[in-house]
């Protein structure tokens, strides 16, 4: 009690009551979340205001009306300028006094944030009280140049097979994951989060997920998930379902960014998933067009590339001399019957540093993660692979490519030479290979031995409906008997001579003693 | 609001403001050009922006000192020249508000100077429920 006085005391003491002159205007009219306002002639683009709905009412009435209404100014016209507006709409009226803030819209930032889940404001909504500390970030700032820039060279393990063989993703880089409707790109991204759990913790990237136009069930089941696989302690939701105001859906992608710069500036790494952002685009469209704004291609307004451009902008692996910390973005975009040519898909495309491509099709064959590798690329991510990895991966496309193609020829295997026959084979065995239960990411140094195994053709007539045990048991069987090899792959990160012919021993010893994975005739 | 009118209202305020120029001179040669130009369906659009550009003008030159209490506005008055540099002169009003509970407010055009208590009672509280 003692403790709350004097916090109190040392806060009135603090609190400058001194009166400074504040720019005012006045609401000449209001209405689908955007208030134009008379005065305000000073103000700048995205300045904050607050809708002072006290003027008249006693204090009580004040205190009791809850959080003053803030604006953001996205418009400044010639004789009023436009705002949206981030609260509740019914307490602003037309007359009332608007109180210009002298700063640009900005969120708490920090450490604090850990944990939390906070609305496109950064505010908390987990119930889990105020977020004391923390300090100011304007939601929009100017990317960092490209003298402030490193190329990226640490690679993100999704733990997803198929992303850290074939697509690796690197820090720092903005990879797009994009899809029809469930698909599994989200839990792509939510796979993501939850294997930093096995990076060091000093290592450890922090991650916000950014919920945009979300059911609010969905993110609580994300919430959920990820507090079950302990991944909250280093994860930040940023949360604006679909039934807040447009204006909160299009901002919350912006808190996202200025919420993992924090940690990017302080030497850290980051990673931002924003799913998703054609549901940003919406509410940016639906904000643009109450602003009377043009309309340009699909009603979109015209600086919609503009948008997601200088949001995704921000993501960077920064120079040694600013700290050396990353923002991997990873922005989601949902296509429509698998167009990827619709505006805002190819828009973001063309952004981003490579895409993974999820199919319906796939999805509904049962191959999952449905991730189409022909299509799919990493345009930096090489560059960031561990060496481990890039060796035993490195067919594994090409090889994926060329079965993709023979596929249609399977039905007619009877007829097929043996070469033929015998890639057909190998392609299915690497699609088994390849499938992953949602929610289950295996560390890289688990990955590479079963890579490693098919791609060398150890396993060889292995019974395809048994890879996915044959996998576990694999596994399972490196970890308790041969604990050196995953040690020596985690500290090395590369396969050196040794740790191949240790491995090759491991996996014929493995093939010795589990023989009912393979078809009989295959084994020697 | 219809921006032609609003501009020429702008342009007559101008023209009208300068001492020099008579204001039925203004007038005149305000509808010979609209006549010109073919604007004279614009006049009373003009006419109703005319009264709001005057309204502001005199808003922005008004100051309005509001008190709790009237016998706070003697004690306050100092304040405009205090936060202004002048005193307002004949385009000050003075009001009574009780719901500021002490203090002052000032506003003069689109600058409000806000030390009512009421205010800083509200800044405490939320500063404390933060």
């Amino acid at each position: 009690m003692d403790t709350i006085i004097e916090r109190l005391k040392k806060e009135i003491q603090e609190l400058n009551l001194t009166p400074t002159g504040e720019e005012v205007g006045h609401v000449l009219s209001v209405g689908d979340g955007i208030a134009e306002i008379g005065g305000l002639s000073g103000s700048e683009m995205s300045g904050m205001v607050v809708f002072d709905d006290h003027d008249g009412k006693t204090l009580k009435e004040a205190t009791e009306s809850g959080e003053p209404v803030v604006g953001v100014l996205l418009n400044l016209e010639e004789h009023a300028v436009k705002a949206i507006v981030l609260g509740d709409i019914s307490r602003v009226t037309e007359g009332m006094k608007v109180r210009s803030l002298g700063k640009v819209l900005s969120v708490k930032v920090g450490p604090e944030l850990l944990g939390r889940v906070v609305n496109g404001l950064g505010e908390p909504i987990d119930g889990k009280g105020a977020i004391a500390g923390g300090e100011e970030q304007p939601i929009e700032r100017e990317a960092y140049g490209v003298i402030d820039r490193a190329p990226v060279n640490t690679p993100v393990h999704t733990g997803i097979k198929s992303v850290d063989g074939m697509i690796p993703i690197g820090r720092g880089q903005r990879e797009l994951i994009i899809g029809d409707r469930f698909t599994g790109k989200t839990t792509i991204a939510i796979d993501t989060i939850i294997n930093q759990k096995h990076e060091a913790k000093e290592n450890r990237p922090v991650c916000i997920y950014v919920a945009i136009g979300q059911k609010g069930s969905k993110t609580a089941r994300i919430v959920s998930e990820l507090q079950a696989r302990g991944a909250m302690d280093y994860t930040i939701v940023v949360s604006a379902s679909a039934s807040d105001p447009a204006a909160l859906q299009f901002l919350a992608p912006f808190t996202g960014a200025a919420i993992g710069e924090y940690f990017m500036q302080k030497g850290k790494d980051a990673i931002v998933v924003f799913d998703d952002l054609s549901k940003q685009a919406i509410a940016y469209r639906q904000l643009s067009l109450l602003l009377r704004r043009p309309p340009g291609r699909e009603a979109y307004p015209g600086d919609i590339f503009y948008l997601h451009s200088r949001l995704l902008e921000r993501s960077a692996k920064l120079h040694d001399r600013l700290g050396g910390g990353s923002l991997t973005a990873l922005p989601i975009i949902e296509t429509q019957e698998g167009d990827v040519s619709a505006y805002i898909p190819t828009n973001v495309i063309s952004i981003t540093d490579g895409q993974i491509f999820l199919e319906s099709e796939l999805f509904n064959k049962g191959v999952r993660p449905a991730i189409n590798v022909g299509i799919s690329v990493s345009r930096v991510g090489s560059a960031a692979q561990t060496k481990a990895m890039k060796k035993v991966a490195g067919k594994l496309k090409l090889e994926l490519a060329q079965f993709r193609e023979l596929e249609a020829f399977m039905q007619f295997s009877q007829d097929l030479d043996e070469k033929t026959k015998k890639r057909i084979e190998e392609g299915q065995l690497f699609v088994e290979i390849l499938k992953q239960n949602k929610h289950v990411p295996i560390p890289f140094e688990k990955q590479v031995p079963v890579i490693f195994a098919a791609v060398h053709g150890h396993l060889e007539g292995v019974d395809l409906g048994k890879v996915r045990k044959l996998e576990e048991q694999l596994i399972s069987y490196i970890e308790t008997q041969h604990k050196e090899i995953l040690e020596a792959l985690r500290k090395d990160k590369d396969i050196t001579e040794n740790t191949e012919r240790l491995l090759v021993a491991a996996i014929e010893e493995f093939k010795k003693t589990h023989k009912e994975y393979f078809i009989s005739d295959h084994v020697a | 609001m219809n921006d032609l009118a609003h501009n020429y209202a702008l342009a007559l305020y101008e023209l009208t403001k300068d001492t020099t120029a008579k204001p039925a001179v203004v007038v005149s040669d305000l509808v010979k050009l609209l006549k010109h130009k073919g604007h004279v369906k614009l006049l009373p659009d003009i006419l109703r922006e005319f009264e709001k550009v005057i309204d502001s003008a005199r808003d922005e030159a008004t100051m309005v000192l509001t008190c709790a209490k009237k016998s706070d506005l003697a004690k306050y008055k100092n304040k405009l020249k205090e936060h202004f540099g002048h005193s307002g002169g004949s385009f000050t009003k003075e009001e009574v508000d009780d719901t500021l509970i002490g203090g002052y407010v000032i506003r003069s055009g689109d600058t409000i100077l806000d030390g009512s208590y009421k205010r800083k009672l509200l800044l405490l509280y939320r500063s404390a429920l933060t």
